[in-house]
């Protein structure tokens, strides 16, 4: 038992020093590693970049032309436009629209959906906007919204099932249609919002739904119904996985729709037209996606550790322009090449994609399996010269063998069990 | 003779036991009461609202107890032992010397469990009045890690407690210092769902901790 205790503790240690000891190098080794911010000059119909280096930040061109500040706005009057008014250097127009501050301010769209919200804890309790109050603002609803084998509505006041609405709306799901339970619900649950979509629904079957509260009453049609007759096959044969609500002043986008073949795709108004976006390369779980929108086009970035792609559409949502960049990966860099050589494996629990913490077990280049060998041979040397070479200390040596430096440390602090 | 070292320990710490779980219970009492005022000041919507989109638990700030009371209890449990010597006689019973620190262990988790539980069903009760049925499963999964960190912080205690050189139980304090901080990584709810299995297996083979050093004890080294 002693013996078992021992390697329990060796092992634990091992995954302790395969933790703490890389975060502990890069907490010294670090070095800012962020990936460029694009823009896409609507002046010039040309890729323009924030790109950080070391120490400052840098305003630079698809050649690499760096530029300063002043004439960087120039270049994207659009994203600059309080500045340059400012400054009185906002053209009259571009591209055949005049441009206002207003004009300018209500084109804006701005989305954002990272990786960790796909993938995160949540309660499936939600609360149904009234969409239609007749007043200014939203309210938040005085109950909340369960789907199980029916729908539910839960006061939160009294912690008690409100009976009547709860059968009202689980007989306007009956007769839409819907297959219980809800296989994906994705809505916006804040009242901080210009209006209410209200929730978009996918059923048992992958039939997606939208639902709104309008006036105390639910309002639930199938998408595939309400959309333009060219939509309607898409709708069909779409199966989402995740859908992404974020409403917006130009009230443009309805949602961004991640399907099961990872497909990311715009639902836009008013009949529900699903665009495809364009990208080479798109990993939800482990990319971010940016929507940033002017009144003449939509610029669309994906960007993760090692990748970045954007793609301009215009405001009919057709492909305009492509940008796409291989960065380098942090275990590229001469720290990096350090790291995978003195430690051969790196044990995580957050990967910051996901909400959910976790096992991730990273692997070293060959050079730590040279490391690890170097290491048994020293210490059987060590041993040798000390003539404490025995049987007993072979789990020590596999130790190190799998180990290395961590190996080296636990035979070191942990002693020997004597028999008996 | 297992019944007996129960009765031992039992008596041993009765008295600590009961003052510990006042605590708890008076701690937990108060979290309760603290959800009952916030319900008298702020619209229940906006409580649930913080619950279910910003990981708002009114239970949070009783995630270390579990931890602190799992190491006061080992301490109270094993320090009477090694400072008078007399596991030297708890080694002498007519009992492998595993079986008898696992018995002083199992008495030792019984009292935890029996001290921690009370704590959260009160949590618990309370929740399912101001809360819906959700909350339970909610509760239970995101106190789990805590509950674990408890026993976790308990065998961890016990096994430097009893290890009788200052070199190993150096390296032991680091080494628990470490493995408890993997407990407190995350407090959103529900974080460590993927997890939990495994961080239960990794506490339950803590439990061979203490051995190690009982028989290290036994060996004589330190002395």
């Amino acid at each position: 038992m002693k013996t078992l205790a021992r390697w329990f503790l060796l092992f634990t240690g091992l995954l302790l020093l395969a933790h703490y000891l890389p975060q502990g190098y890069w907490l010294l080794a670090a070095k800012k590693h962020r990936a460029p911010i694009v823009f896409y000059s609507c002046v010039e119909k040309r890729f323009l970049f924030y790109r950080y280096s070391e120490h400052n930040l840098q305003y630079v061109d698809v050649a690499g032309k760096t530029y300063d500040r002043q004439d960087f706005d120039r270049l994207l009057p659009l994203d600059n436009y309080l500045q340059l008014l400012r400054d009185g250097q906002l053209p009259k127009a571009i591209g055949g629209v005049t441009l206002t501050p207003e004009v300018i301010r209500r084109g804006r769209l701005n989305l954002k959906l990272r990786p960790v919200s796909l993938d995160s804890p949540a309660i499936p309790l939600y609360p149904l906007l009234e969409a239609e109050s007749g007043r200014v603002r939203l309210e938040m609803p005085e109950d909340f919204m369960r789907l199980s084998s029916r729908v539910e509505f839960v006061d939160a006041q009294t912690n008690a099932v409100n009976r009547d609405k709860s059968d009202r709306f689980t007989q306007a799901f009956t007769q839409a249609g819907f297959v219980f339970p809800a296989a994906t619900v994705g809505g916006n649950p804040t009242n901080l919002k210009p209006y209410d979509e209200g929730f978009f629904l996918t059923d048992a079957t992958g039939a997606t739904f939208q639902l709104r509260q309008l006036r105390g009453q639910p309002d639930l049609h199938r998408i595939a119904d309400l959309a333009a007759a060219a939509a309607k096959p898409e709708w069909k044969s779409l199966k989402p996985r995740y859908i992404h609500v974020q409403e917006q002043d130009s009230r443009e986008l309805r949602a961004i729709v991640i399907d099961q073949n990872n497909r990311a795709l715009l639902v836009v108004r008013p009949d529900y037209r699903l665009i495809p976006i364009p990208f080479k390369r798109y990993d939800p779980a482990t990319m971010t996606l940016t929507l940033r929108g002017d009144i003449l086009h939509r610029l669309i970035t994906v960007s993760s550790d090692d990748y970045v792609e954007a793609v301009v559409l215009n405001r009919d949502y057709a492909f305009v322009d492509r940008y796409t960049e291989d960065l380098p990966r942090r275990e590229a860099a001469s720290a990096g090449k350090f790291a995978r050589a003195i430690f051969p494996f790196t044990l995580d629990f957050d990967d910051y994609n996901s909400g959910y913490l976790g096992f991730f077990l990273a692997f070293g280049s060959r050079l730590a399996l040279l490391i690890n060998l170097l290491c048994c041979v020293g210490l059987l040397l060590w041993w040798l010269a000390r003539k404490q070479i025995r049987f007993s200390r072979l789990p020590d040596l596999l130790l190190v063998a799998i180990g290395g430096l961590y190996g080296i440390l636990l035979v070191a602090l942990v002693p020997q069990v004597e028999a008996g | 003779m297992f019944k007996a070292l129960l009765y031992k320990e039992w008596i041993k710490l009765r008295l600590y036991w009961s003052l510990l779980l006042v605590t708890n219970l008076v701690f937990c009492g108060f979290l309760c009461f603290r959800i009952r005022h916030m319900y008298q000041l702020h619209d229940a919507v906006m409580i649930w609202s913080n619950w279910l989109s910003k990981g708002f638990l009114f239970y949070r700030s009783c995630h270390f107890v579990p931890l602190l009371l799992g190491i006061v209890l080992g301490c109270l449990q094993f320090f009477p032992e090694k400072l008078n010597k007399r596991l030297r006689l708890v080694l002498h019973l007519p009992l492998s010397e595993e079986r008898s620190v696992s018995v002083h262990l199992l008495a030792g988790l019984l009292l935890l469990t029996a001290m921690l539980v009370p704590g959260l069903a009160l949590i618990a009760l309370t929740g399912a009045h101001y809360f819906p049925p959700e909350f339970q499963s909610n509760l239970w999964l995101t106190a789990a890690p805590w509950l674990l960190a408890g026993y976790a912080g308990y065998l961890l205690t016990a096994f430097n407690v009893l290890e009788p050189t200052w070199r190993l139980r150096i390296v032991g304090l680091l080494f628990s210092a470490a493995l408890l901080k993997l407990f407190y990584l995350d407090d959103f709810y529900n974080a460590y769902f993927r997890v939990l299995s495994g961080a239960a297996l990794w506490t339950a083979g803590l439990f061979l901790l203490p051995l190690l050093s009982t028989h290290r004890f036994g060996k004589g080294y330190g002395s």
